[in-house]
């Protein structure tokens, strides 16, 4: 029986999959400094987020399926994402410990400091294998879609913070939190129209 | 662009599903397709127009 044009619910379970797992992970630090906890007592903090990040994942997988999305290129990738954010936690609270027992110097310092950037540039990577392992032309043109939307999105707060910071009417954000919008830019174009069709 | 895709694979009786899987994309392209939110590229219309044994411009037509 030939089936007639398909409407794609909104991915709510992924959506509370996704809130759930940023409230963990960037939770864990503000409910630490709240606990007094300090050093490695922080780490159990971190295994809810963890939890979350991988129903975020069998979620992912989940309405892939339902919406007839899922293909080998987008599954590649979302293995390459679970351990990507698994070796971030780990080389974040390395590079901590590092900082705090050896008070590093130099070249280092360096080293040590950049250590959590390179799973985050890792994510950078996944999404341009993505792009080029897609076979699916039209998925891949969604996937190119969503990377702009996304990408505007953050220069959007980007610029708009960066002359309300000059302006001193509100606090410094590190550059870092450039990727963060932009990973939350990503799933906003997951979720609006235009990002879904 | 309009199309006449959904028609044939009704003739066929193919679900998208089935259409999907023999052009080698997903569903949800098919259905893209189908109801003309995406023209396809040249070689994927080619792809489509071997599957069904006719010619391009059989399948698709000018707006």
């Amino acid at each position: 029986m030939a089936t007639d044009d398909v409407k794609y619910p909104m991915p709510w379970r992924l959506g509370l999959a996704v809130l759930l797992f940023c409230l963990l992970m960037f939770g864990a630090g503000p409910l630490a400094k709240a606990w007094q906890l300090s050093g490695n007592a922080k780490l159990p903090l971190l295994i809810p987020g963890l939890i979350a990040l991988l129903w975020m994942g069998w979620e992912s997988r989940r309405y892939m399926r339902l919406t007839g999305n899922a293909t080998p290129a987008m599954s590649r990738y979302l293995q390459r994402l679970v351990p990507l954010w698994l070796v971030y936690a780990i080389f974040l609270i390395a590079a901590i410990n590092l900082q705090r027992s050896l008070q590093p110097q130099g070249v280092l310092a360096v080293a040590i400091a950049i250590l959590p950037a390179l799973p985050l540039i890792g994510f950078i990577w996944a999404m341009g294998r993505l792009f080029v392992e897609e076979s699916d032309e039209y998925q891949r043109m969604m996937h190119v879609r969503r990377a702009l939307i996304a990408t505007g999105f953050m220069l959007v707060v980007s610029t708009i913070w960066g002359f309300l910071e000059s302006s001193a009417l509100v606090p410094h954000v590190p550059a870092w939190s450039a990727f963060i919008l932009w990973n939350i830019g990503l799933i906003f174009a997951g979720i609006v129209p235009w990002g879904r069709r | 662009m309009r199309n006449r895709l959904r028609i044939l694979r009704a003739e066929r009786d193919w679900n998208q599903a089935d259409l999907a899987a023999q052009l080698g994309i997903s569903r949800q392209s098919v259905n893209a397709i189908e109801t003309g939110k995406y023209d396809p590229s040249l070689p994927l219309a080619f792809r489509i127009a071997d599957l069904f044994a006719l010619k391009i411009e059989e399948i698709f037509l000018r707006d």
